[in-house]
């Protein structure tokens, strides 16, 4: 692995080479003191692309200084840059009337008294120029002066705050993330009005140059944990970050596995609650979905709505759910192994009523099973990525037509199509969708299993899957956790959750602060 | 890598090494719900008639069966053969698919064959692991197994499970005939008595075969849980009937509930007593050498019907009533007691008890229980019985 991580190390530099050639400048150039060659050349470089605005204009009474404002429309917020920009820079400047001033005490002044926004900073490299007006902000040029002003003005149309669509709850908020990262970050801290909670961007991707965020609760969060995150972090090296996805597959600890490692919510409160659980939250600029780290393998069967509800109830769904996730896996699998390898351990009364469903069936049973599995997942599939409405039509045919007519027809014994149906309805129980994918994959492992080998073969499923996942590790933390290895104290809210009295949200064993200390 | 290899290799060898169990479509098995087994034939190569029920599941399952043919829900196939294995195989030219016994819910012996013996047929059912050893075995008093696997039954469609359905309910309720589970009988085999309970077909046979026999509200021919037949050495000695065969159940402590009837003042049997719990103890003295069994018994039971005027509100009526039940279950047992002892049948399995007691004393005495030491036993019955309720009412209306 480590070499893996070294060879890409390596390359790094002549990447770097090859992106300036692209690019066409280097990166270390600085800004020439010529603001027309300034101008000409981001024009050159950003290719006189239409959204790229500049204006020229006068400075201070002489009217002797040149001055160019320069953003990219859609990118900045149009107010902003039009009064507190634009507007000062012509009309208040305008009490400037010394021409001894040389350019250089003319921008500090400018960014001192009259460029009223809350964030300007002096510039001089042209990298930093570039990623500066890329993301947003308004580049202030003044002929003559080797420097320049970026006004934080960013703005334009974004997503607004909206309810969670795929982590509904009933009493608890209706916030989900957006995809601005300020947005997201400003939900959060919300929540938490603590001057421990810490926030770190930077910028991934050498193209895209996304900005990322690390957020955690400095204090409770694990130092070598957090360590961990951010190299791993920094080891990144792609050309394009499209989303929180991609970062989650470079930071991953095990790509070969069915299941998730880490953990994605589209919900402010369960970030917050991880957060102080002692856990870090990676929000990724263009994505409403930021990443938690270290996930547990129990931390998939828990939903907000958890913690709004009594303990008793959410202790009873907490239940039903890892029994669910247990059926889904098995519930097919169990029924073929007892059926075709062992029928003498059914009640005979049943055995009788599944002999007679199959008597006219014309296929073995495994290959029944699998026909009435894919076809599900057919029409999952379908009914997922078809437009809303023609979704509908596309349930209507695979449940009632195909169903029923397959039934009658002979092709499928109605037992079958009952375990089918049970189990694809006991899979939408687990409240994580990435969970929920795991067990979907995995499901037609245990079917073939059974079918190979009935219960025995069910076994040795089990007993490699149980194995994979207690070797599994997040972020140094056992997947397992806290079942393998069994931590007493986290039992309160792992698969029961006792009422909040006995269980003092926070501080899971990762964290910096146990429990109890 | 090499760790893989080793991984592979291990999961290859779970896979291999893993036996010889395989797979089988439902569609390819003949569910055996009954199996009968006759005297087959006076030559070695006949020696048995195996007879088999196969269950018609879908004549047998709920749900939409529409358009079919009404056929009978079981078939039965025979074959005779020297030995059980081979007859039962020999059916296979008969039946459409492979026989599948681990469903079997009884198994039927036909009188013939009791009468000459049974001591070897069950080597089979404990051998072959095809077979459970939890169901039943009845006898067919006079009529072959063959016979009784051929007479239909309404409400239960499986012939096989309405006699096991009989056998359970009326174990519980009435308690005159006990259960006897292959289980049970293999161990006594070669020790001295035991006893299986017997079914009765009333009506013809042929009457019996035919599905229009469930058509009917009253079957002209059905089968019957009737009598326990005792055996000694393996053969049937004789028949014990009603009371007679409750008192094997009082003895052996599998008395559930049942019905005693008692005399009114100027009624006979008048009386209804529910025994709502029984429950009886053997203790066993040996006294010169002679064992001397103490039995008791107690019981609690309520008033469930009385034909005659009976001042049941006066503590002195329930004494007596009480009194007079334990003088009725004593008899009851003493009467059975006396019929083992005369045929010198071990039947309540008082030996074991001996056994328990004293282990040396039962090594000497053990070759000569049953037929010397037995039938001369002294036995002492106590009878504690308690009557809790009158039911619904206290006095009877009747004047």
């Amino acid at each position: 692995m480590k070499s893996t991580w070294g060879r890409l190390f390596k390359k790094k530099k002549e990447k770097n080479q090859d992106l300036e050639d692209k690019v066409g400048f280097s990166f270390e150039q600085v800004l020439s003191p010529s603001l027309c060659e300034n101008i000409h050349f981001i024009k050159k470089t950003l290719g006189n692309s239409g959204d790229l605005i500049i204006s020229e204009f006068k400075l201070g009474k002489p009217w002797l200084n040149k001055s160019a404002s320069i953003y990219i429309n859609g990118l900045t917020d149009k107010e902003l840059t039009g009064h507190f920009i634009i507007e000062k820079l012509m009309a208040d400047a305008s009490i400037i009337d010394d021409d001894s001033w040389s350019p250089n005490q003319l921008g500090t002044y400018v960014k001192e008294h009259i460029l009223s926004i809350p964030h300007v900073e002096m510039i001089t490299e042209l990298q930093k120029l570039f990623s500066f007006l890329l993301s947003g902000q308004t580049i202030v040029l003044i002929d003559g002066w080797t420097m320049a002003c970026a006004c934080s003005s960013q703005g334009g149309e974004l997503r607004s705050i909206s309810e969670p669509t795929i982590e509904t709850s009933v009493r608890g908020p209706k916030e989900s993330f957006t995809e601005s990262l300020i947005t997201n970050t400003s939900l959060v801290r919300r929540r938490i009005k603590s001057p421990n909670l810490w926030l770190e961007t930077q910028k991934l991707g050498n193209i895209t140059q996304t900005q990322i965020g690390i957020m955690y609760i400095n204090g409770i969060v694990n130092e070598k944990l957090l360590n961990e995150v951010k190299e791993r972090l920094n080891k990144i090296d792609v050309n394009e970050i499209q989303g929180s996805n991609s970062i989650e597959e470079w930071i991953t600890d095990e790509t070969f596995t069915p299941w998730p490692t880490i953990f994605v919510t589209e919900r402010p409160d369960v970030v917050t609650g991880n957060l102080l659980e002692g856990r870090i939250a990676i929000f990724v600029d263009g994505t409403p979905i930021p990443l938690v780290v270290p996930a547990t393998w129990n931390q998939f069967f828990i939903t907000a709505e958890d913690y709004y509800l009594k303990w008793l109830m959410t202790s009873f769904l907490r239940v039903i759910r890892i029994v669910s996730f247990l059926f889904t896996l098995l519930g097919q699998a169990i029924f073929i192994a007892f059926v075709s390898f062992h029928p003498e351990l059914i009640p005979t009364p049943l055995l009788i009523n599944i002999a007679a469903q199959r008597q006219g069936v014309p296929f073995p049973i495994i290959f029944e099973a699998l026909l009435m599995e894919l076809t599900f997942e057919v029409l999952r599939e379908a009914g997922v990525r078809m437009p809303r409405p023609v979704g509908q039509a596309v349930s209507i045919v695979g449940a009632l037509v195909l169903g029923e007519a397959a039934v009658s027809a002979g092709i499928v014994s109605s037992a079958m199509v009952i375990v089918v149906a049970a189990t694809a309805i006991a899979s939408f129980t687990i409240p994580h969708f990435l969970m929920t994918d795991a067990v979907r994959l995995l499901r037609f492992l245990m079917i073939f299993l059974a079918g190979v080998f009935g219960i025995y073969g069910i076994g040795i499923g089990v007993i490699l899957l149980v194995a994979h996942t207690v070797s599994l590790r997040s972020f140094g933390v056992s997947y397992l956790s806290p079942f393998a290895p069994f931590i007493v104290n986290d039992q309160k809210d792992a698969i029961l959750r006792l009422p909040i009295l006995f269980t003092q949200r926070g501080f899971h064993f990762f964290s910096n602060i146990r429990k109890g200390k | 890598m090499q760790r893989l290899y080793l991984f592979l290799i291990l999961i290859f060898s779970l896979i291999c090494l893993s036996g010889c169990w395989d797979n089988v479509e439902l569609k390819e098995l003949s569910i055996v719900s009954g199996i009968g087994i006759d005297k087959g034939g006076d030559s070695d190569e006949n020696r048995y008639s195996t007879t088999v029920q196969i269950v018609n599941p879908s004549q047998v399952a709920g749900g939409q069966q529409g358009g079919k043919v009404q056929s009978a829900p079981v078939t039965s196939f025979t074959a005779t053969g020297s030995t059980l294995k081979e007859a039962l195989r020999k059916i296979s030219h008969k039946v459409s698919s492979q026989l599948f016994f681990p469903h079997v819910q009884v198994m039927i012996i036909g009188e013939e064959l009791a009468k000459e013996g049974i001591l070897e047929l069950f080597d089979l059912i404990e051998r072959d692991p095809s077979f459970r050893v939890l169901f039943p075995i009845v006898i067919v008093r006079g009529h072959t197994a063959e016979d009784a696997l051929k007479i239909t039954t309404p409400l239960v469609p499986i012939p096989s499970m309405k006699i096991v359905d009989s056998l359970e309910s009326s174990e519980k309720i009435w308690s005159e005939y006990p259960i006897s589970r292959v289980d049970q009988i293999i161990p006594r085999l070669n020790k001295g008595s035991f006893s299986i309970t017997g079914i009765n077909i009333n009506g013809e046979v042929a009457i019996g075969n035919k599905t229009e026999n469930t058509q009917q509200i009253y079957q002209t021919a059905n089968l019957e849980i009737k009598g326990l037949a005792l055996f000694k050495e393996g053969k049937i000695e004789t028949w014990l009937e009603n009371e007679s065969a409750r008192g094997v159940m009082w003895v052996k402590n599998q008395m559930e509930q049942t019905v005693v009837t008692l005399d009114c003042p100027k009624k006979k049997d008048a009386i209804t007593i529910d025994i709502l719990r029984a429950h009886s103890d053997i203790k066993i003295n040996i006294k010169n050498e002679k064992p001397v069994i103490n039995m008791t018994i107690v019981t609690l039971g309520s008033v469930s019907e009385t034909q005659c005027n009976l001042p049941l509100e006066k503590n002195k009526t329930i004494i007596e009533l009480e009194k007079q039940l334990s003088e009725e279950i004593k008899e009851e047992v003493l009467k059975t007691m006396k019929t083992a002892q005369d045929r010198k049948i071990d039947v309540f399995g008082f030996g074991n008890n001996i056994n328990i007691e004293d282990k040396k004393y039962w090594k000497k005495i053990e070759s000569t229980w049953e037929d010397e030491i037995f039938p001369e036993t002294e036995i002492n019955i106590n009878v504690l019985t308690t009557i809790r309720r009158t039911g619904m009412r206290i006095n009877s209306y009747i004047e």
